[in-house]
């Protein structure tokens, strides 16, 4: 049984949402008179209607507690990991037993604290089961699943990360109504003031999708640090957030519950004129040579050496890289194309950059490549132990990124560092440590970590948070999924640390 | 026996590991050639590629970031220069390794248009190896006197399913 259907936005549909998007913007309060300057575009988008019926109700994973991490009754994946406005997208979904399903597609921002907007509902559409590939080479899990739905993107979606909800549609033979998610960005090539990356390389390296299959271990618990031999696939859906603790509800959706959406959030409630992109759309610096700012967030640790070098060069041409981000830029990640010939949907780890081979006590590399410093980029670098807990503790308080703040020398925010983190900077001209301190390892065994800001030519900085936790202390959205490691984790939002992220951000976006 | 090959920045301020041991190489494999009193060359370079054979480098090459002028127009190459692996390391694939991934330094890393180098005949057959080709027409380059055309062979890397062949090269710059 095929279950295609094509589905596109007809003009009377964009047509209405035009006009329905000026009445909105009249309605948000903004002087009718001012034009419709690039920087609205995050207001105009947040001024609609938001909902927090995006979230998952019906959850049920293949097996209870830890062994679980599917979700066969329905689960799905994106034909590309980036979509722009007039491009299609396509959705993979499995559903066993077979039974009618629908995607409700929510676009995530702030909404007025809603956290989503709904943009469109598909289907009821059918479903069918679909095969669970076998181990391929290199360990790969690579489904070639039947596509159930085709989305060309109307001109009027803002660019953004979107969640499609599945839902099974219950019926009277007991079909229960089974829910998990697939996630897309939705790119555009605006100049806007802010590019945010979300790292979903690292969402895909941890995929234990389908029964424990990601870069780093395999059911057997054999720990795939030994060496580039695994392989791992987009074209399969999002196992359960299941890294550092478990979360059911993030069933399809990668890590972006945890650590993108906190920002995402409340960049948009602060009206900051943001667009997203994926790693795989850093390959060339031009799409974000565009913008004032760049920003890498939560647990950002596989770059392909294509992107390496484009953020190396818009922070040489006067962008401002803030990395929000912990155990950033750890391995060479290089992209290869999938069975079909789509580019970039499969990954490895070729080797790491050189921090990991660096600092006091480096381990032995398994790999037969190391690539170039990432200190040099980011101002500083992964060195072993890179994982722990702590305090975000305050080393330069007459910093500018310090103004309004309050911070004295040795003001902690509690539980900010974790649970990876960067140290050992390299001594680039003008780099300063701008937080320092001790993290610790299992509770036990203290490590350092250093904060950094070093300028760049134009006038540009590049900033180190030097922790994965970052946005954890911006928001707390309806449906974000705080962790936790270490036996520690971020106290909240904590207006310090919104205060510095405001003064990085306007000192980027204001030149 | 574990090789390892590691791809270092030079452009930074952080010296990169045992470029002591690289400059003596090159001192001693190159500075006694005729090509070597005869011209003037470049001292900085872009990245470097060093192989290690059991934590101990065996091999090395360095690559230029240079914008040069074919048929007047400008293309930006990475520049192979100083490939070497010491007499006694020598007929291992060392210096194959290190040519390999300067093809994606290049590429990737850089992300050049064009891999270009200049070598004595004899090294044409191991470059050709490893997908470089001949350039068949003269190729000038600055020295402290003027524009000296370059004497032996001059080689190029392309990407793969584009073709080049080159009328006029300008390297705009000392040689590497
Ligand atoms: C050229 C050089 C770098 C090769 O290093 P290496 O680590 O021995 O090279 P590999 O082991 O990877 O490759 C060896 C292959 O290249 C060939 N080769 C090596 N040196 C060669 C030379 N001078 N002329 C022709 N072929 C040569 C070998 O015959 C061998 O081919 P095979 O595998 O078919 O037998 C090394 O000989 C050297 O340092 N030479 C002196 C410096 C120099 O001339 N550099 C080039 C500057 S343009």
């Amino acid at each position: 049984m095929s279950c295609a259907q094509h589905l596109r936005c007809d003009r009377v549909g964009m047509a209405c949402s035009l006009v329905w998007a000026i009445a909105a913007f009249l309605a948000s309060g903004l002087p009718a008179a001012e034009p419709l300057s690039k920087r609205d575009v995050i207001r105009r988008e947040n001024a609609q209607p938001g909902t927090s019926d995006w979230q998952l109700t019906y959850v049920r994973l293949d097996k209870s507690g830890r062994e679980g991490f599917r979700s066969p009754g329905i689960e799905g994946y994106c034909s590309r990991q980036s979509v722009a406005a007039g491009e299609a997208i396509e959705f993979f979904v499995s559903t066993n037993p077979a039974c009618q399903f629908t995607v409700e597609i929510f676009r995530m921002g702030y909404y007025g604290g809603k956290g989503a907007r709904l943009m469109k509902t598909l289907g009821p559409l059918q479903g069918k089961v679909q095969e669970t590939p076998p181990v391929g080479p290199r360990r790969i899990r690579e489904c070639r699943w039947e596509s159930c739905a085709r989305l060309v993107i109307p001109a009027d979606w803002t660019s953004g990360v979107y969640l499609g909800r599945l839902s099974r549609v219950p019926n009277p033979d007991g079909t229960l109504p089974w829910q998990s998610y697939v996630v897309f960005i939705v790119r555009d090539d605006r100049p806007a003031d802010i590019l945010l990356q979300c790292p979903d390389n690292t969402w895909q390296a941890y995929n234990r999708w389908p029964d424990s299959y990601s870069l780093y271990i395999d059911p057997d618990n054999k720990f795939a640090s030994s060496g580039n031999r695994v392989d791992v696939s987009f074209d399969r859906p999002y196992a359960k957030y299941a890294q550092i603790y478990e979360n059911p509800q993030s069933v399809g959706s990668g890590e972006f519950l945890c650590f993108e959406y906190p920002l995402c959030y409340w960049l948009e409630e602060h009206g900051y004129d943001v667009s997203y992109c994926s790693n795989s759309d850093m390959l060339a610096p031009d799409r974000a040579a565009k913008c004032k700012a760049f920003i890498s967030v939560g647990h950002d640790e596989y770059w392909d050496l294509r992107e390496y070098e484009s953020v190396m060069q818009i922070s040489r041409n006067g962008t401002c890289v803030l990395f929000l981000s912990g155990n950033s830029i750890c391995y060479v990640t290089p992209f290869r194309e999938g069975f079909d010939g789509r580019p970039k949907r499969i990954i490895h780890r070729k080797g790491p950059y050189k921090g990991l081979t660096m600092g006091p006590e480096p381990s032995k590399n398994p790999f037969d490549y190391v690539g170039p410093d990432e200190g040099l980029l980011l101002g500083a670098r992964n060195i072993l132990p890179v994982n722990g807990g702590g305090d975000w503790v305050c080393a330069k308080p007459e910093h500018w990124m310090f103004a309004n703040t309050g911070m004295k020398k040795g003001d902690r925010i509690r539980g900010l560092v974790g649970w990876e983190f960067h140290g050992d900077p390299p001594p680039i001209e003008g780099l300063e440590v701008v937080a320092e301190g001790i993290a610790l390892h299992g509770g036990t065994r203290p490590v350092p970590y250093q904060a950094t800001i070093y300028p760049t030519p134009k006038g540009g900085f590049v900033f180190n948070a030097s922790t994965i936790f970052w946005s954890m202390g911006l928001s707390a959205p309806p449906g974000h999924m705080p962790v936790w490691s270490h036996n520690t984790r971020p106290n909240g939002p904590d207006p310090r640390v919104q205060q510095i992220t405001h003064n990085l951000l306007r000192r980027a976006i204001d030149r | 026996m574990e090789i390892q090959v590691r791809v270092s920045r030079l452009d930074g301020q952080v010296p990169a590991t045992d470029r002591e041991v690289f400059a003596r190489w090159a001192t001693e494999i190159f500075a006694g050639t005729p090509a070597a009193k005869q011209f003037t060359w470049v001292d900085h370079w872009a990245y470097q590629v060093a192989v290690y054979a059991d934590s101990s480098p065996v091999s090395h090459l360095r690559i230029v970031d240079r914008t040069v002028l074919i048929d007047a127009q400008p293309v930006r190459v990475g520049g192979v220069a100083d490939v070497m692996t010491p007499a006694e390391f020598r007929g291992q694939g060392f210096a194959g390794r290190a040519m390999k991934e300067a093809a994606h330094v290049i590429f990737e890393l850089m992300q050049a248009r064009l891999g270009l180098l200049l070598c004595a005949p004899p090294l044409v057959r191991f470059y050709a190896c490893y997908g470089w080709q001949m350039v068949d027409c003269p190729v000038s380059m600055a020295q402290p006197g003027g524009s000296v055309t370059w004497p032996q062979c001059t080689m190029l890397l392309v990407r793969p399913g584009e073709t080049w062949a080159p009328r006029s090269v300008d390297l705009c710059g000392l040689p590497w």
